[in-house]
């Protein structure tokens, strides 16, 4: 099994570019249409890029056996996803 | 959706903020945001969060590098930001439920301390040189995590990365190089700023447009700065811009005692 054909930096580096080349399309649209809902998606592009390359971190590293990082990873992602959670119950 | 002559003025803004960044190596959000409220009016929540939303951006292309480079401390980063993660959540919490006066405040005494730090710095004849530590005792890494801790609930308060105090830690606390710990420091504050601006767009506070005009400036003048980097004197800019937020600090002081 090929676990290195994505890595984590690719993920940073193009879940970013991504995010902004819809924030550029967005801004466009804003400015001439009043559109703001492709905006919204290229801010949550952004936002969710570093805690996916997280989420490589933990199933690269799960792969490898190198339980250590897997667990601290798995627990960063954790903590993310339990306060969406409650964002997601208490709005 | 903000008028043409503030998106652009924000993407100036933001270019000069990138190049001051990778020049200087302060953080962006110190300078996003005093320039957001100072200059351009903006309300200090929106500023606070557009500001952390473009810090993800800067952040994760610089870690992107550093990540290939394999000079970022995985164990070190994951270990901590968990709770830098809770930190910065604890602390866009607080910002969206205390009144604006009392965070431009917060980041106006956060400023007075960046700028003096700056100023010491750049005022040092000698770089102070780290001593590797090796083993780190159980103290020094409970110590570790407060701090973290704190950077968190700092950068989720008041829209910076926390890199000032993270590097610090890491480097004298933990005992990694200084190479190592600014590179780890990085990859960390994209998601310390993730964790904080989840809080504020949950909320719906950040301005989109403001964000695109931000990342959008930031990149390019963070890369003309780095190409800039070795014409330039390091120590002069610093100085210059450490009097800057200096200024930048006492006027967020004197706006909330209405003296200015």
């Amino acid at each position: 099994m090929r676990c290195d054909l994505v890595r984590e930096y690719h993920v940073l580096r193009y879940g970013v570019i991504i995010g902004l080349i819809i924030l550029v399309v967005g801004l466009i649209l804003s400015l001439f249409t009043k559109i703001n809902i492709v905006l919204w998606i290229g801010i949550y592009v952004i936002i969710s890029t570093p805690i996916t390359s997280v989420m490589f971190i933990f199933l690269r590293n799960l792969v490898k056996g190198n339980n250590t990082i897997a667990v601290l990873a798995l627990i960063e992602v954790l903590v993310v996803v339990f306060y969406i959670l409650i964002a997601i119950h208490v709005l | 959706m903000l008028p043409a002559l503030t998106l652009f003025l924000l993407f100036i803004g933001a270019l000069a903020v990138g190049f001051v960044s990778a020049i200087s190596g302060i953080g962006g959000g110190s300078l996003i945001v005093p320039y957001m409220i100072l200059v351009l009016g903006f309300d200090v929540r929106v500023a606070v969060a557009t500001s952390l939303v473009a810090i993800i951006v800067t952040s994760s292309v610089a870690a992107s590098q550093y990540l290939k480079d394999r000079i970022v401390d995985l164990k070190t980063a994951l270990t901590l930001e968990p709770i830098t993660t809770i930190g910065a959540i604890i602390g866009a919490l607080i910002t969206t439920s205390i009144p604006p006066n009392i965070i431009k405040a917060g980041l106006g005494f956060i400023l007075l301390y960046v700028s003096l730090s700056m100023l010491a710095k750049a005022l040092r004849r000698r770089s102070s040189k780290v001593s590797a530590m090796g083993k780190t005792s159980s103290t020094r890494k409970t110590i570790a995590l407060l701090v973290s801790f704190f950077a968190g609930l700092l950068s989720g308060m008041f829209g910076i990365g926390g890199g000032v105090l993270k590097v610090p830690i890491m480097a004298g606390l933990l005992g990694l190089p200084i190479k190592t710990a600014v590179a780890t420091s990085s990859f960390m504050v994209g998601l310390t700023a993730t964790g904080g601006s989840i809080v504020y767009v949950s909320k719906g506070i950040p301005d989109p447009s403001a964000v695109a005009a931000l990342a959008l400036g930031i990149i390019p003048g963070a890369y003309l700065g780095a190409r800039k980097l070795e014409k330039l004197r390091p120590r002069t800019v610093r100085l210059v811009f450490a009097i800057i937020l200096l200024y930048a600090a006492i006027r967020l002081i004197l706006s909330v005692a209405h003296i200015l």
